[in-house]
């Protein structure tokens, strides 16, 4: 039933890569935390120090992003009748360099915003550039290279409605519920416990790592009906 | 019509504020402290010989063997002089020392499953078996609160300090009551201090030598008792004192740290009995040894309530003489902390204190090792103990003249019985005579001390659970009838007669008790009327909630049905700011929480609003100045690192004077600009409104100057303050007076020449417009149609005035390091309202949903009241109230003492009075905003507004129960802060901050309640004030054409 029509062809494969992207964060995410609580760096992230760790959220990103550029491309799609799509999931060169432009433009909007929002603005800067670094790679990076810089805005500034659109869907679902965790990791600043890990911006940090994990655990969940189709077919031919 | 809802606002009001009053009696607890000191001369002085007659020239021969004899001989008067001491005294302060910490039972074996706590103090059991006649060791019980400074109070004033002694003083923590220390150096001697510094804020410059540590790191355990270690032995070396006080902290902070079953407890209570053998060890032979400890721990390890752990702390002493032996009856094995204080003043030879309300121990005094005392021990221990009933009698008099807290029986009967015992005492001759009496006084002390701390110690469940619930039943049906009905059925609901039936039940309910107090069933007046009329009112809300159940109900069901993610997301934020004053450490933290909250809730709303384009911008510009008032914000004390960092900065330096008269001109200038493009300062009245901000802002930079230039001019500066004063309050008055800002344009004057000149952008109604089309046809007609300025914003210009007014001065009681602040809250909610109006214009179909403000801009305005408390540089802390406030423009002399208290209330709660009134603004946003910028966005609105303001006049009814609504769920949403603020220190009664955050939070809480309920008030009427003068203006105008 899903190779039916075009646009069945069309979800068929952005889900496969859609759920290849969610499972490698739902293993890298989780992985980096308990590594970094192993070796007692967690109070770590808000420094350079623990530059790796937003690294290698970059990496993970980029793979999914190969491995769904790197798909073999559907026959049909190859026809006119689907040009935005196309666009979305073709890689071209003026994009790059517009995204080049648009990712740090964004780590800068994140820093100011963390700030309106609250964070030190002398002193701790280092932690709050962290932070900002830590959320671009993980909302903005990934929606920019697997949609293009103009749907991301549109996403941000909430100006279009995505339905219909399940890789926009989804994109948008990461972003917010990743902001969402940033925003209730604050919560836990406050709190007299005198953890460590309570420093600005450990629990921020922690919080979008936990949203991005749980929103990467909910798109599994819903593909789950089309993964197990997929493999029951498989082992039919 | 708009009366009647003011009416009910105010009874809201009421009932609010008398749930707040209620809970507030029976929970903040509070005593007048008194600054008398008890006197007696050194019986050095005092006459030889029975005080008969005039001796006083034969006197200068006779030895102190012989005075002092004659002290024993009369009783009554020799209270005048001060007994002789008997030895010096070493207080050795455990904090925390709990009394089955002390209590080892060494007659049995130890049980195997005993708290690894017990029998850690083995100095103290050996010294009460070898030497039974010399040591103590007593259960210590002391007075909640029970937390170190409130108990350093009473041990040393032997009082039972409440949260609030009145008239002691807030600023600092010293105390000026008459106390232990103080009398010691008033009579020659001296004083040491080791240890917590605690003692040196509450008796700052009394000590000889002092050693003062801070102790508020908890988790230290050892870096103040290893100072103290280190220098005890050296001063007990030293003879030069007569009172050693060493405060140990460690196992207090071990226990809040770990509890008292962890192993660290161990040992510190070993290192504690190590202490108590070396002093023991070293103590000399007119030295008495004192172990207490100042109050006892949870099994958690906290203190501060009054759970028998908590007050069961433990007192061991020890002397170099033998100690009385009374009979059983006078040798209590448990004694109060106030009991400490007068004992220790009959050892040390100084009359008790003022206010001291302990009885002396007899068995813990020592015999005299001095031989010139001519009388037995027990004449000596008579002369303490009459001394002690004679001034306590004394205190309860004086203090029942000037309050009414006890009552009068009792007063009755403690004077009865101490006239029989004054008899009494004159009779006594022996041992045994001394005994029974001693048995009595003891007796009446502890009578008069159980009265006072019925009234002074327990909370009055009655109050606080009658408090709560009144100010939750208001707040439950009140929401109910607010939210639940539309407002178009308000007209109908107020009305009708059910409203004064109500009223008029209230006013039967005061007559009834009235009468009730006339004869004499009831005692508490105020009390009786405020329960009455509450549960008479709660009655008549309930009622109205029942007849109109099914509107509310079905409108309820209608609201649930849509989703709206923006007011989910404001509800949450109540729940959430609400929610966090349960937590210690959010309250600490809640400047920065609201802001986090405010900003949150305006960005859901922005993103979901469907025109981000314009509402981002706006949107930063409300961001940039909130978060440029964390400048201002101060820290308290629990805020550590920053507390210390910022204490030094109190000096204005020209940085803040500069940025204080910038901000200060930019709030006069675009309020001018704005109201001048209103087209609101053309009139001939409105001259005061042209010049009147200009000249108060200069006057207040001059004033700013004038007080911060080295030079004494404070006479100068103060007149300078008292004219911006004066010019403010003149043009309030005349606001209110003429409230209206409008110009009809004289009838001769050619309206074509006027309208084309482009500076003043005149804002004409339409008939102004008609006009224009009909000019070419009928000349005639023209002459007869008026032509109005500033009409168009004629409600909303008023409150701009007003706004102005009082943000400058409030600017001027702030001062000019925190005065940007204010105008940073004027900034803020400037843009704020431009938002919501924006996003409600999108989004309204018709004006009746353009009038109604929902849940979330309420809500984003009751935050942003509330953060500017923070953001203006205040804390919810006694210690943090801006006092300095109360002598701009008055010097420092007062004649009447409102004026500092509206000073110091206009500089801590002036966010939120600025808040409160701006609640109008709410409403008519959208008009103004439109009159001046035209549609927000390309898409052609639904709603015409076309003619601004002017439309609200003419649909009253709407504008009113819009009004109403808004205003209510404002009050409304600030009372749920207050209620939960209240139910906040109930649960917490036993907290062990409960007296240092969660009561101080209460107490601002329900001050700022009641500024706002004032200031919601006060612009609802000056708005129906508005209405008034309009209606007769538009009656006129339309009888003249």
């Amino acid at each position: 039933m899903w190779t039916g029509n075009l646009n069945a062809v069309v979800e068929q494969k952005s889900r496969a890569s859609i759920a290849f992207g969610s499972a490698l964060s739902l293993a890298v995410a989780p992985l980096l935390v308990v590594l970094l609580s192993l070796r007692d760096e967690l109070q770590e992230l808000g420094h350079y120090s623990s530059a790796h760790v937003p690294l290698a959220l970059l990496l993970a990103e980029s793979l999914k992003f190969v491995f769904a550029a790197a798909r073999p491309e559907v026959p049909y799609l190859k026809d006119a009748k689907l040009p935005k799509i196309r666009k979305a999931t073709k890689f071209r060169l003026r994009d790059f360099f517009k995204c080049l432009i648009f990712l740090p433009t964004c780590v800068g909007a994140y820093f100011v915003a963390l700030v309106l929002f609250g964070a030190p603005i002398i002193n701790q800067y280092e932690e709050t550039f962290m932070l900002s670094l830590l959320l671009t790679i993980l909302t903005i990076f990934p929606s920019c290279f697997h949609a293009g810089v103009d749907p991301t805005m549109s996403i941000l500034t909430g100006s279009r409605k995505f339905s219909g659109d399940k890789t926009m869907e989804t994109l948008q679902q990461h972003i917010f519920l990743t902001l969402f965790g940033t925003w209730c990791g604050a919560i836990a600043i406050p709190l007299d416990w005198d953890r460590p890990w309570q420093a600005w911006p450990v629990p921020c940090c922690l919080g979008a790592l936990a949203g991005y994990t749980f929103s990467h655990m909910l798109t599994l969940i819903k593909l789950l009906p089309f993964l197990a189709m997929r493999i029951a077919r498989k082992t039919k031919y | 019509m708009g009366v009647r809802y003011g009416l009910f606002m105010l009874w809201i009001s009421y009932l609010v504020c008398g749930g707040a009053l209620l809970f507030g009696r029976g929970f903040l607890l509070s005593r007048e402290a008194r600054v008398e000191r008890t006197k007696c001369q050194p019986y050095q002085h005092i006459p030889c010989g029975p005080l008969e007659s005039g001796h006083s020239g034969s006197e200068h021969g006779c030895t102190p063997r012989q005075r002092l004899a004659s002290l024993a001989l009369d009783l009554n008067s020799s209270n005048r002089a001060c007994p002789p001491a008997r030895a010096k005294v070493v207080v050795l302060l455990i904090d925390a020392l709990r009394f089955d910490f002390a209590w080892t039972n060494l007659d049995s074996e130890p049980e195997p499953d005993a708290p690894s706590y017990t029998n850690r103090l083995p100095a103290i059991t050996r010294m009460l078996r070898q030497q039974p006649k010399r040591s103590r060791l007593y259960q210590f019980i002391a007075d909640p609160p029970t937390t170190t400074l409130q108990r350093l109070k009473g041990l040393t004033t032997g009082s039972l300090p409440t949260f609030i002694d009145v008239g002691s003083n807030f600023a600092t923590p010293e105390i000026n009551e008459d106390n232990l220390i103080d009398q010691l150096v008033s009579h020659g001697g001296k004083a040491v201090l080791l240890g917590d510094d605690t003692w040196a804020q509450l008796y700052p410059k009394r000590w000889l030598r002092s050693l003062a540590l801070p102790s508020f790191n908890t988790w230290d355990l050892d870096t103040v008792d290893n100072a103290v270690k280190a220098r005890l032995p050296e001063e007990l070396e030293k003879k030069d004192w007569q009172l050693l006080v060493a405060h140990f902290l460690g196992v207090d902070h071990c226990g809040h740290r770990y509890g008292p079953l962890h192993s660290e407890m161990v040992r510190k209570l070993t290192e504690m009995n190590q202490v108590i053998e070396d002093t023991l060890q070293t103590l000399d032979n007119d030295t008495v040894l004192f172990v207490i400890g100042d109050h006892g721990m949870t099994i958690t390890g906290d203190h501060g309530g009054e759970t028998d752990a908590e007050v069961t702390a433990a007192m061991f002493m020890y002397s170099p003489y033998d100690l009385m032996s009374p009979p059983e009856l006078l040798s209590p094995r448990t004694v109060r902390q106030v009991d400490f204080v007068p004992t220790v003043s009959s050892i040390l030879g100084l009359p008790p204190p003022y206010s001291n309300l302990g009885a002396i121990i007899l068995n813990s005094l020592p015999f005299s090792g001095d031989s010139n005392i001519p009388f037995n021990d027990w004449q000596f221990a008579l002369i303490n103990l009459w001394a002690n009933v004679k001034q306590v009698t004394k205190y309860i008099q004086h203090y029942s003249l000037i309050s009414d807290q006890f009552p009068i029986e009792k007063i009755d009967s403690i004077e009865k019985k101490f006239i029989i015992l004054s008899h009494r005492v004159q009779s006594i001759y022996n041992e045994r005579a001394f005994y029974s009496f001693a048995t009595d006084a003891r007796e009446f002390l502890i009578d008069v001390r159980s009265m006072c701390q019925e009234v002074w110690i327990q909370f009055d469940s009655f109050s606080m659970s009658r408090g709560l619930l009144m100010i939750f039943l208001t707040i439950f049906f009140c929401y109910m009838i607010v939210d639940g009905i539309p407002p178009e059925r308000f007209p109908e609901i107020f009305q009708s007669s059910y409203l004064l039936y109500s009223y008029g039940a209230m006013f039967f309910a005061v007559l009834f008790s009235v009468g009730c107090y006339y004869f004499s069933l009831i005692e508490r007046l105020g009390l009786t009327i405020l329960f009455s009329t509450g549960v008479v009112s709660v009655f008549m809300l309930s009622m109205l909630v029942i007849q109109n159940w099914e509107v509310i109900s079905q409108n309820w069901y209608e609201t649930t049905r849509r989703k709206d993610w923006v007011d989910l997301s404001a509800r949450a934020s109540l729940a959430f700011s609400t929610c966090a004053l349960f937590s210690n450490s959010y309250i600490v933290e809640e400047g920065a929480v609201l802001s986090y909250l405010l900003l949150s809730l305006l960005v859901v709303l922005s993103y979901s609003s469907g025109i981000p384009k314009i509402l981002y911008p706006l949107l930063i510009c409300t961001a940039t100045p909130l978060a440029a008032s964390r400048f201002y914000k101060v820290c308290r004390e629990e805020q550590g690192e920053c507390y210390y960092k910022n204490e030094d900065t109190g000096q204005t330096s020209p940085m803040h004077l500069v940025t204080g008269l910038a901000s200060l001109a930019l709030l006069v200038i675009l309020t001018r600009l704005w109201l001048r493009s209103c087209g609101n300062l053309v009139s001939h009245d409105a001259i005061l409104w042209r010049y009147a901000p200009t000249v108060a802002a200069v006057c207040t930079g001059g004033y700013w100057v004038a007080s911060w230039s080295p030079h004494k001019v404070s006479w100068r500066a103060d007149s300078i303050a008292r004219l911006v004063f004066g010019i403010l309050a003149v043009s309030i008055i005349v606001l209110i007076i003429k409230p209206l800002s409008i110009f009809v344009l004289p009838k001769q004057n050619d309206s074509v020449s006027v309208y084309g000149q482009d500076n003043i952008v005149p804002q004409l109604f339409n008939q102004m417009k008609g006009l224009f089309n009909k000019h070419s046809l009928n000349n005639k007609r023209q002459a007869n149609t008026p032509v109005v300025y500033g009409l168009a914003t004629v409600y909303s210009a008023a409150f701009v005035m007003l706004t102005v007014c009082v943000t400058l001065l409030i600017s001027l009681v702030l001062g000019a390091r925190s005065a940007p602040s204010i105008i940073l809250l004027f900034a803020t909610g400037a843009s704020m309202l431009a938002m919501l109006a924006v996003n409600r214009y999108h989004t309204s179909t018709s004006l009746a949903q353009l009038l109604t403000v929902d849940n979330c801009s309420i809500q984003c305005w009751v935050l942003l009241s509330v953060y500017y408390f923070y953001g203006t540089g205040h804390q919810a802390a006694l210690s943090s109230i801006q006092w300095g406030a109360a002598f701009v423009g008055t010097g420092g002399h007062f004649t009447f003492n409102a004026v500092p208290a509206i000073l110091v209330i206009a500089n801590t709660f002036g966010a939120q009075f600025l808040a409160g009134l701006c609640i109008p603004l709410l409403v008519l946003a959208p008009f103004p905003m439109f009159v001046m910028w035209g549609h927000p966005s390309r898409h052609s609105s639904k709603v015409d507004i076309q003619r601004g303001e002017l439309m609200l006049y003419e649909r009253e009814t709407m504008l009113m129960a819009a009004m109403f609504s808004t205003s209510t769920k404002y009050i409304l949403f600030h009372s749920v802060r207050m209620f939960v603020c209240m139910l906040a220190a109930t649960v917490h009664c036993r907290h062990l901050m409960v007296w240092k955050i969660f009561a101080p939070k209460m107490i601002f809480e329900g001050i700022s309640l009641m500024i706002t309920l004032i200031a919601v008030l006060i612009s609802y009427f000056i708005l129906l004030r508005i209405h008034s003068r309009l209606s007769v203006f538009i009656a006129k105008l339309n009888r003249e054409s």
